[in-house]
């Protein structure tokens, strides 16, 4: 089905494999930058990831390095490392981390892009406009977020309170640098999660309202990627295929969604997240079953078709036509079920430790404020929300 | 064909604020809606980017929806990319939730704030459009509180259903 009218961006250059690492100083002079600002935090500078990046990065000047990057990324810390990074008269950006790493290099890459605008000032949806030209190359460490693929960055305002949102394609990152060595020792709970996170943005992109098929393409290579992979990631973290598999699956999965948007399943665990602090991958591999079950009804075909990349040929061929759906949520169900006794990732919203029912409204109510809530397929009103959690818990 | 939807969306956004400001006193949920804005925070609905394009400007005050200058920075603003869009958007052809799914128009400031004004200008569509068309416009069209012929006739005559009182 082709939409009416969508959109479509996916502009970064991926150098995926074996010593992708050593291609950073190839991949800066080809932008004509030899100054960059390493952006990373101090528990991957500890385990010793920061020096593996800058003995990669032979013959380019690495000793400009921000750390204190802390999970959440705030503007405060942006502001911080725009001016380090014109005070070190750096000429582009290298961001090796997860998702809060990211985020703050895109912030950083806005604000120089901009002239040193305040970042505050720049925040909005497709609003701003192209900028001075900043070299940003992304490295991130865990396979999850896509942030590295995506157009989206989220920015807390401490003092307010509040997270900003920055939409606009020209903080996508212009390359991404997917190394093995950088996801190899993330723990077998960590990459269970993360991994349903990234499964869960490609099956939201693959079923909301704004998929089109450049986005369906990237969602469904990234869902044959993760679901073939992710058992021998978690079981087998040495195991070089498995985790850039995941590490592709997670960036393509990005791409997916940040054109086609994601739906309930984040509406609501960006909800819990605010409310009870629940972990945001947690939250997505608990409540993506619910919420597709909720959304069935609408997304036979879609959901009949997912159970082909899901579980492959063989399986849904095995199942009948008017089963194939249904199959699809137990598929997820069962990867839950068996991530839960491999790791002990959390299956239940009790699991976490982290909620008791009477949180339930506040949730449903921060959920409904939520704009991802606007593209799941089926409207979500309180009462079902508040539904759907009782079922979750 | 142009002068012609700029005109027709210049008068929808003048209906529109005067359908908004009477749901705000009369229906609990707008009420709720604007009221989660802090006091001062300020809208603008730009339906073009031409400098002539027209622009609906408002502020909540006291609890109540206040026009204000097109001048004066807004902590919300929304652009429709073009007079057509616009055009699509105010005249029910395209839901808000459509438009905004398929990149119709910018927004400068928090989009995390955006949804409440969302929700309120479906409400106000709830109200102001037949129930054949918000169907189309909406995944799940919100019940409406009180007969949409009472917004009719608060919009010709803004003050004097106030006083009922509700
Ligand atoms: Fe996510």
């Amino acid at each position: 089905m082709i939409p009416e009218y969508y959109e479509f961006q996916n502009m970064g250059k991926v150098c995926s494999g074996k010593l992708a690492l050593e291609h950073i100083p190839y991949e800066l002079s080809m932008k004509h930058a030899s100054r960059p600002l390493i952006l990373t935090d101090h528990t991957l500078e500890k385990l010793g990831m920061l020096k593996l990046l800058q003995k990669a990065m032979d013959g380019v000047d690495t000793t400009h390095v921000f750390a204190d990057i802390y999970p959440d990324s705030s503007i405060d810390t942006v502001r911080q490392a725009a001016d380090f990074y014109t005070r070190c008269g750096c000429d582009s950006l290298v961001a090796m981390g997860g998702g809060s790493v990211l985020d703050t290099a895109k912030g950083v890459a806005m604000v120089i892009s901009q002239d040193g605008a305040d970042i505050y000032s720049l925040i909005g949806c497709e609003e701003l406009p192209q900028g001075k030209p900043v070299p940003f190359l992304a490295v991130p460490t865990t396979a999850g977020t896509g942030s590295e693929a995506t157009c989206v960055a989220v920015i807390a305002h401490p003092q307010k309170d509040v997270k900003l949102e920055f939409i606009s394609g020209h903080i996508q990152p212009q390359v991404s640098i997917l190394d093995p060595r950088m996801t190899q020792s993330l723990p077998p709970r960590i990459t269970a999660s993360t991994a349903m996170d990234a499964l869960c943005h490609a099956i939201e992109a693959f079923s909301c309202r704004q998929k089109n098929p450049l986005s369906d393409a990237y969602a469904i290579a990234a869902i044959r990627l993760i679901s073939s992979h992710l058992l021998t990631a978690v079981t087998h973290p040495k195991d070089m295929e498995a985790r850039m598999a995941m590490a592709n699956g997670s960036m393509i999965a990005g791409a997916a969604f940040s054109n086609s948007m994601v739906g309930g399943v984040h509406a609501i665990g960006h909800a819990l997240g605010g409310v009870c602090h629940i972990a945001h991958a947690d939250a997505m591999a608990i409540l993506l079953p619910h919420v597709m079950s909720y959304n069935l009804d609408v997304c036979t075909d879609t959901y009949s078709e997912l159970l082909l990349h899901l579980a492959g040929p063989g399986a849904y061929a095995a199942a009948n036509a008017h089963e194939r759906a249904q199959k699809s949520i137990e598929t997820i169900r069962s990867l839950n079920q068996t991530l839960h006794d491999t790791c002990d990732m959390p299956i239940t919203l009790a699991q976490t430790n982290r909620i008791t029912p009477d949180q339930f409204e506040a949730v449903a109510e921060k959920a409904l404020k939520d704009g991802a809530i606007l593209f799941n397929p089926k409207a979500l009103g309180k009462d079902f929300i508040i539904r759907l959690l009782k079922e979750a818990y | 064909m142009k002068r012609m939807q700029s005109f027709i969306c210049r008068i929808v956004l003048a209906v529109l604020f005067r359908a908004l400001k009477f749901l705000n006193r009369k229906d609990t949920r707008m009420k709720a809606g604007f009221s989660a804005y802090e006091d001062g925070y300020s809208f603008r609905i730009r339906a073009g980017m031409e400098s002539g394009a027209p622009v609906l400007s408002f502020c909540v005050r006291n609890g109540q929806l206040e026009k204000q200058s097109h001048e004066v920075p807004v902590q919300l603003e929304i652009t429709m990319k073009s007079i057509p869009d616009a055009f699509l958007v105010l005249t029910g052809q395209l839901g808000i939730g459509a438009s905004y799914a398929g990149h119709r128009f910018f927004m400068r400031g928090n989009p995390n704030e955006a949804m409440g004004l969302v929700t309120c200008l479906e409400l106000a569509e709830a109200y102001l459009f037949p129930r054949f068309l918000s169907r189309r416009l909406m995944l799940d069209v919100p019940k409406k509180e009180f007969p949409a012929l009472l917004v009719y006739a608060g919009l010709i005559c803004p003050g004097g259903l106030s006083r009922t009182g509700r």
